[in-house]
């Protein structure tokens, strides 16, 4: 089981798109349509500024793409 | 012993070639770390070789991500002197590369081929890659992670793209799978493939159709994102490389093993 991140509305529209330096926040969908990012943004130093706004996100259980 | 002996020779040259001494201004003043002094000798005689192979001329984008320099420096494109982009934080390792988390992360070349393209066009391209990319270990790269320009760790796969659509699959298969492999996919006409894994060759067929309107992306492909198995070292694209891919491949290896 792979927890992730998980934003509201109001969340992805503040973070999403999100950069600093060469690193880039773009929430992606997972295999439920559901708007996802990984854990590892939490500890990524570029994404230093916007760590309390990740923190709040909920999280989720990831769900995987049927292999095709 | 090494290090020193290439350390003379830039000496005696008087620096290091023009090409790889805008990769450090460029880094510099982006405010980016800089690879260590050894480590420059080593990114410098890269550039070297692949000049002496007629590689560098050939090639659109080129990055070099296994760096004892920082993730910012690792992400430099050194054709173009521009950046990669590290999405959702794919993991880093010094002097290795980036790799996946299986659910978000990926690496954006920037690099659009129907847009940006010089020595990739249609029916002759290619797309170099050296890094971990075991058996079953999904999609290391596709356009925009899609189907388009896809390419599938999976041995005996039919499923290798260059320009050749969202459904084109080869005419047979390759053995292209390792850990700390070059790979390579080129283009030499509209219908000829050439994959290289390492120094081995496969040729096979695909007809063309177009050239993807996309970013290139690595550690993402068919809708699903690379575990932490793929492992991107080095990274290009351009003309076919066939001719060149013994150089090519002493080239890379050389420096990835001097690391």
């Amino acid at each position: 089981m792979i927890i992730v991140l998980h934003p509201n509305a109001e969340q992805y529209t503040a973070l999403n798109g999100y950069m600093h330096n060469s690193s880039e926040l773009l929430f992606v969908k997972d295999g439920s349509d559901r708007w996802i990012v990984g854990l590892e943004v939490l500890s990524d130093s570029n994404f230093a500024e916007i760590h309390d706004q990740l923190e709040l996100l909920e999280r989720i259980e990831y769900t995987p793409f049927p292999e095709i | 012993m090494i290090l020193a002996s290439h350390g003379l020779i830039a000496s005696l040259q008087g620096g290091f070639d023009a090409d790889y001494q805008g990769i450090l201004t460029y880094a510099t003043t982006q405010g980016y770390t800089l690879p260590s002094a050894g480590q420059q000798i080593l990114q410098n005689q890269l550039v070297l070789d692949l000049k002496t192979g007629g590689i560098w001329t050939k090639l659109d984008t080129f990055a070099v991500f296994a760096t004892d320099g920082n993730s910012d420096f690792a992400l430099i494109d050194w054709k173009r002197l521009s950046q990669f982009t590290a999405v959702n934080s794919p993991t880093f390792t010094t002097n290795v590369g980036f790799s996946g988390n299986s659910t978000s992360a990926y690496v954006n070349t920037n690099f659009n081929p129907s847009t940006s393209g010089v020595n990739y066009t249609l029916n002759n391209a290619s797309r170099i890659m050296y890094g971990d990319f075991p058996s079953d270990s999904g999609y290391p790269e596709s356009a925009a992670g899609g189907l388009d320009n896809l390419t599938r760790s999976s041995n005996n796969n039919t499923r290798q793209r260059i320009n050749q659509g969202s459904s084109n699959v080869l005419a047979g298969p390759a053995n292209w799978t390792g850990n700390n492999i070059f790979k390579s996919l080129n283009r030499t006409s509209l219908t000829n493939i050439e994959m290289f894994g390492n120094l081995t060759q496969t040729s096979t067929t695909a007809t063309s159709t177009s050239i993807s309107n996309n970013n290139q992306w690595l550690l993402a492909g068919n809708s699903a994102f690379s575990t932490s198995a793929n492992i991107f070292k080095i990274y290009g694209m351009g003309a076919s490389l066939v001719s060149e891919n013994t150089d090519l491949y002493n080239a890379l290896n050389t420096y990835i093993t001097s690391l």
